[in-house]
């Protein structure tokens, strides 16, 4: 082919040459042409589509899936994570006897069915009879066994069948299983058929913060796309793009597992010895709002099938009941913030109150009694707190029961929460209107009436309960859930009033509710529990909420209990004070709050007393 | 050759104008000469030579390029096989301590090894060295707090496997000390002084503190689900 370009001194041999080099070159060219013609026929227009065909099956497009995010505790305990998993399947027309190299030799060993069935059967602990089962017939898909670890997958890929495959799947693990594991909460998916096509679509079921944060928790799947060779290797020059896939983010929560644990077996032991129908317990961060724990006697483990509808959400969120007494501290700092009463306020208290035709009691019988508005709350006096709660109109009465936060949602991040009920002050019936200043005819969720006690503590700011602390990308950035900006609710002078009434009642009433070494405030509660099944009432629902250490309250504990086995008086005196103690302990043991220096003021109950006090 | 070969083209054309006719006849053709360049057959060859061989050197080099990116292409494959195979192996192990770790599989651990929560415990302020609280030994009371709550379910894993195994055996125990503690109450009522010693049973080997509470019926419920 160069021949045409040769040097002129030698005319002759170039004119052989050229001759010669021209017709191989024209033959060349023309040949050249065709396959040219022939190559842009084939893949420029391809009409028969064989070239996008080709390129179709040698390209494999492979979903990268992104990892979903682990959830854990307050201290980096992990509470959810996703793990590999695989489905054993079969293609069941493809089974028969296989040669196979024995492992770590050259030498080669013949499998028939039956060996494999054993193997098999022996690798996912499964029955023979079962295995062979999965092996006859003569469908192309056929699952074996669901959801084995990797090291199940490896030993079967080393059997080295290759009409046995494993479907790899992301599975949810919750290592705590009931500690915490219905604020953690199920992720499912669910692929259904929609309605009137072929297609199907996923739905998501999940709960809790699993469901929360479900868009931060997935991340973006990715997309691998290459063309690979017959011997299923990625062809090194072929067209490759990849998209990476986006891990989900970590979530970590305000909860604090070992407190959680410790809650959970507490109120799980009440429940079992009054056999109550449940029990639940609030534990918070009054200067923050922080959730350390909402326990349960009944918790789901997310990572079981087997599980009650109602143990999937917490209760303390789930439940709205009648507060009972713990709603006299609400009354009581609205009375006093209004201005209408001190806690030194004397009370001509009668041994029943006749009231617009209605006969207010308490639940022991007293004589008429001159009391201090201390008195009263301390011992929980119904007739003494309609007496000071009837100074409110009842759109103040309703406007305060809205401004602790009552009949709304406290807006906490989990699903399934009650926003309780408050019927608006104009449909409130002749009685109605004075039992709510005693916490019957509203109700509540113990979340809800424990914000009474968070704001109290936190000197009269109201915060919205915190749930999640961070979100952490991958790279280790934490993104922390700022505390949202507090609702001033009543003013620090009337909340270290209110403070001084609750530890009133834990120094001269619910001694059982006592911390050793810290000042405590709290009140009980007792109310009757409306009857599910029937008009009226049926047992009662019975609580402690307080804080400690009083002088600077930094947690807040509610213990509420739902139809103990027990009667009236019982209930009331034994409730749940043991229980908020133990776990007020618990807490301030964990976080190292030193003891109270200060020691514990004291208001008589009775006017006679007081006179000799001052 | 030429006087001056390595300027063919200027100096002899110059000198050609100032000098003979005859010598400027020869200088021309000197001068087509040095315009082909005289050494042109030789270099051709050789230069044919370089290019034949640089050919096969080309497609050699081209070959090996090849077969290294396919060979690479395997190791990459075996690579990212790696990867996985440790990220597995990363996630088992993770997984593991994670149910080691899970709180009720650590109480019923640590009540087989015999320890005992205390429930009272003081703490120190570093920066005052002031000790709140008064810390005492934890003793071996007689309603020590037991587990109540079930392990964690999900059975695939070997720690979640003994986390049900030991909380399965840890309740027979209590069960067995429950009925132990039944009868001892029962003769008890025959001769009073018999009843004051339920400790002694644990003095040769650890066992989990007696339970003080009657057997309820709602204890040993729902266990069994986590174990087949």
């Amino acid at each position: 082919m160069s021949t045409t370009d040769s040097p002129e001194p030698t005319p002759n041999r170039h004119r052989q040459l050229s001759r010669r080099g021209f017709i191989a070159g024209a033959g060349g060219a023309a040949g050249l042409g065709i396959l040219g013609l022939r190559l842009l026929y084939l893949q420029g227009f391809d009409p028969a589509g064989h070239a996008e065909q080709a390129r179709s099956e040698r390209t494999r497009v492979q979903t990268v899936p992104a990892l979903r995010g682990e959830i854990m505790d307050i201290n980096g305990n992990v509470l959810a994570r996703s793990v590999q998993r695989y489905n054993i399947t079969v293609d069941q027309t493809a089974v028969q006897e296989y040669e196979r190299f024995i492992p770590n030799t050259n030498e080669k060993e013949t499998i028939t069915p039956t060996q494999l069935v054993y193997k098999l059967a022996d690798i996912l602990k499964m029955k023979d009879t079962e295995v062979k089962a999965a092996l006859d017939g003569d469908s192309k898909y056929k699952v074996i066994k669901e959801n084995v670890p990797p090291e199940v997958y490896d030993s079967i890929s080393d059997l080295g069948a290759t009409f046995v495959y494993g479907e790899i799947l992301s599975d949810r693990l919750y290592p705590n299983g009931q500690v915490g594991g219905s604020i953690v909460g199920r992720f499912s998916m669910i692929e259904e058929a929609v309605e009137g096509s072929d297609q199907t679509q996923m739905t998501d079921y999940s709960v809790g913060i699993e469901r929360v944060m479900g868009d931060v928790l997935a991340g973006t799947d990715g997309e691998r796309v290459y063309e690979i060779s017959a011997d299923g290797v990625r062809i090194p020059v072929g067209d490759e793009q990849v998209k990476p896939s986006v891990n989900g983010k970590n979530v970590r929560l305000t909860i604090d597992q070992d407190i959680q644990y410790f809650a959970q077996q507490v109120i799980k032991k009440r429940v079992e010895d009054t056999e109550a129908q449940w029990g639940t317990v609030v534990v918070m961060k009054v200067k923050d709002g922080s959730i350390l724990a909402l326990a349960d006697s009944f918790t789901m483990d997310p990572g079981s099938d087997k599980f009650e509808l109602e143990d999937m959400t917490p209760r303390a969120i789930s439940q709205a009941v009648e507060p009972g007494s713990t709603e006299k501290i609400l009354t009581a700092s609205a009375v006093m913030e209004e201005g209408l009463v001190e806690p030194r306020t004397v009370f001509d208290i009668p041994p029943e109150l006749e009231i617009e035709g209605q006969t207010i009691n308490d639940a022991f019988s007293h004589p008429a009694e001159k009391r201090t508005f201390s008195g009263i709350i301390t011992d929980s006096m119904n007739t003494g707190t309609v007496m000071a709660g009837s100074k409110l109109s009842r759109e103040q009465r309703y406007n305060w029961l809205k401004k602790y936060g009552m009949g709304d949602y406290t807006g906490i991040e989990l699903t399934g929460e009650s926003q309780g009920m408050v019927t608006d002050y104009n449909e409130w019936d002749i009685r109605q209107q004075y039992t709510i200043l005693f916490g019957q005819g509203v109700s509540q969720t113990p979340l809800q009436t424990s914000l009474i006690y968070q704001t109290i503590g936190n000197l009269g700011v109201k915060l919205k309960p915190r749930i999640i602390d961070a979100v952490i990308s991958e790279d280790g950035v934490e993104e922390v859930r700022p505390v949202e900006e507090g609702v001033r609710v009543v003013s620090e002078e009337t909340a270290r009033k209110a403070l001084s009434l609750m530890e009133n009642v834990v120094i001269q009433n619910a001694k059982g509710a006592q911390v050793e070494g810290y000042r405590v405030g709290g009140k009980t509660g007792t109310a009757e529990a409306p009857s599910e099944t029937k008009a009226g009432y049926d047992g009662y629902t019975t609580s402690f909420c307080g804080v400690a250490p009083l002088e600077d309250p930094q947690f807040m504990v509610s213990v509420t209990l739902q139809r103990p086995k027990a009667d009236a008086s019982n209930v009331g005196s034994a409730g749940t004070q043991a229980q908020f103690s133990e776990i007020m302990e618990k807490v301030l043991q964990t976080y190292h709050v030193p003891f109270s220096t200060t020691e514990p003021v004291e208001i008589p109950k009775f006017e006679e007393d007081l006179k000799g006090s001052d | 050759m030429s006087a001056e070969p390595q300027f063919p083209g200027r100096s002899p054309e110059k000198k050609s104008r100032h000098l003979s006719v005859v010598r400027s006849e020869n200088g021309e053709q000197q001068n087509k000469r040095a315009l082909v360049p005289e050494a042109s057959p030789r270099t051709s060859r050789r230069l044919m030579i370089t290019v034949f061989s640089m050919i096969p050197l080309v497609l050699l080099l081209i070959l090996l390029i090849n077969i290294m990116t396919a060979s690479r292409q395997y190791d990459l494959v075996e690579l990212r096989t790696q990867e996985e195979t440790l990220t597995q192996e990363n996630e088992a192990l993770a997984q593991e301590i994670e149910y080691y770790q899970a709180p009720q599989d650590l109480a019923v651990r640590a009540s087989q090894l015999g320890l005992i929560a205390t429930d009272v415990q003081a703490s120190i302020d570093l920066q005052t060295g002031k000790v709140t609280g008064v810390p005492l030994a934890a003793t071996k009371s007689e309603d020590q707090p037991k587990n109540l709550i079930d392990p964690p379910s999900l059975n695939d894993t070997e720690a979640s496997a003994t986390a049900s195994e030991r909380a399965e055996e840890q309740k027979k125990k209590e069960e067995a000390e429950q009925k132990k503690k039944a009868e001892a109450e029962a003769s008890a009522s025959a001769s009073p002084s018999a009843a004051g010693q339920p400790g002694a049973s644990g003095s040769s080997q650890p066992e989990p503190a007696p339970s003080a509470e009657q057997p309820t019926a709602g204890t040993d419920n729902n266990s069994s689900q986590n174990n087949n």
